[in-house]
């Protein structure tokens, strides 16, 4: 008997850089407390999808993070990291980007 | 444009007349060098011939003489260490005029601020990032292995890179001077970072950059490799971008795959990751000085770079929202200005533009 196993996969995407190559890292979130879940999803409905830069910010060639979740891509925001279950997952997932 | 030379018994005159508090003689001297700074040869002898049939002047104020030497600006190089942390600027570890380190990366970005600096001033007349004696601020070591360098809108960082796909960031004079030149564009046509005004924002980077990497190495444009970042990017036949083949600084890299860039605008893609493209795009521009540059011959920065340093400072013809098309009408203008109608270098520009599809 097969069973199909619900992926609720957290993205991670690192873009932009001198090089100008993004990099990516995956997470199963479904293998993590659903608290996890629950307080990521907190940020999703709320967030607007914004993939360009900020109008005011004059980095140029600085990393951008985004993340992709349920098939939506947020900007990774610093209120984001402030719950520590979730900063610890995104260093996490930061150490495992690849291109 | 109106420019007046200044004899030293004028600037004696005008002295004494400051040290009465009439007038900033700093101000007007430094103004007239750079004004002077920005004319081309022709325009140079034109003044020379002008000045001869006007009963000459011995002895120019842009002869070197003791007042002079007080009012030339000089860069103010900060060099800071991260020691491999977050913190900005961090540990001050080499400034103006100290000797050099010991740590290949602190001189390194010294030396290529500097450069970047004379570069600037020599052909331009432009005092620093700002043209006002901005600090040329970078910090080295950010963080561990960190695979990048960027410009955060009043300094410079540069990462240690992995050291097996990216090498130290400082190693390339040309990504200090795009780093620096995104500073520039900022104080002068501050094109928004996304699509095509992104694209030119990060092209700008690169032409300046590749013009100051020609000048510190004597290349002209035959003997350019046109090549960003040769020796960031690992490996002896990689580099990260070209303006000669936009599409070929790297092929089958082991991790990075093959360059991305289009040459032409039948290559243009929106890449919303990277802010519609920007490092993509810019290919397409870089393209377009590199053959407007060749056609012309000789060194890029003494005909076409004057053509693009002005128009990146025509904020009428270049605004912050400014397309391909938009740049390119801005250095037919500028070079229109400076070299005519039916000019070669004219001509060339409109034919490198035309090459590229804009």
């Amino acid at each position: 008997m097969a069973f199909k196993i619900k992926q609720m996969k957290l993205k991670l995407i690192q873009t932009g850089g001198f090089a100008g190559k993004s990099k990516y890292a995956e997470e199963d979130l479904s293998l993590h407390p659903v608290q996890l879940q629950q307080e990521l999803e907190q940020h999703f409905p709320t967030a607007v999808a914004d993939t360009t830069a900020s109008k005011t910010s004059h980095s140029r060639d600085a990393f951008e993070y985004f993340l992709e979740y349920k098939g939506m891509r947020i900007a990774l925001t610093d209120d984001m990291k402030a719950t520590p279950v979730i900063e610890n997952l995104l260093e996490r997932l930061k150490e495992q980007l690849h291109y | 444009m109106r420019l007046q030379l200044i004899s030293a018994a004028e600037m004696k005159s005008k002295l004494l007349k400051s040290n009465l508090g009439g007038f900033s003689e700093d101000e007007e001297i430094r103004s007239r060098r750079q004004t002077y700074g920005k004319l081309n040869t022709d325009e140079k002898n034109l003044l020379a011939r002008l000045q001869f049939k006007a009963g000459g002047v011995k002895k120019s104020a842009l002869a070197r003489t003791k007042v002079d030497e007080e009012v030339i600006p000089k860069p103010s190089r900060l060099v800071y260490s991260a020691e491999n942390k977050r913190s900005l600027p961090g540990k001050l570890v080499r400034e103006e005029g100290s000797k050099a380190s010991g740590d290949i990366d602190i001189d390194n970005v010294y030396d290529s601020a500097g450069a970047t600096w004379d570069f600037y001033y020599s052909l331009f007349g432009r005092n620093s990032i700002d043209n006002a004696g901005m600090k040329l601020i970078q910090t080295v070591h950010y963080l561990n292995k960190y695979d990048n360098a960027f410009w955060d809108g009043k300094q410079m960082i540069y990462g240690d890179g992995d050291g097996k796909i990216f090498a130290s960031f400082t190693s390339d004079i040309d990504i200090t001077a795009h780093e620096l030149t995104h500073g520039v564009v900022q104080y002068e046509c501050n094109l928004e970072y996304k699509d095509q005004s992104g694209a030119l924002n990060e092209s700008l980077a690169d032409v300046f950059g590749i013009m100051i990497k020609q000048k510190a190495l004597n290349h002209d444009v035959r003997t350019s490799d046109w090549l960003i970042g040769e020796n960031t990017l690992v490996g002896d036949e990689y580099a990260i971008r070209s303006l000669k083949a936009p599409g070929t600084a790297y092929v089958n890299h082991p991790d990075l795959g093959t360059d991305p860039q289009p040459a032409h605008m039948s290559g243009y893609s929106n890449d919303p990751s990277d802010n519609g493209g920007v490092h993509l795009n810019s290919g397409i521009p870089n393209h377009a000085f590199y053959l407007a540059a060749i056609e012309t011959g000789g060194f890029s920065r003494d005909k076409i770079g004057q053509v693009w340093y002005r128009a990146m400072c025509n904020t009428e013809l270049v605004p912050v929202n400014a397309t391909f098309s938009q740049f390119k009408e801005a250095t037919l203008a500028e070079s229109i200005i400076l070299f005519g109608t039916g000019s070669t270098v004219t001509s060339a520009i409109e034919h490198a533009w035309n090459a590229v599809g804009v």
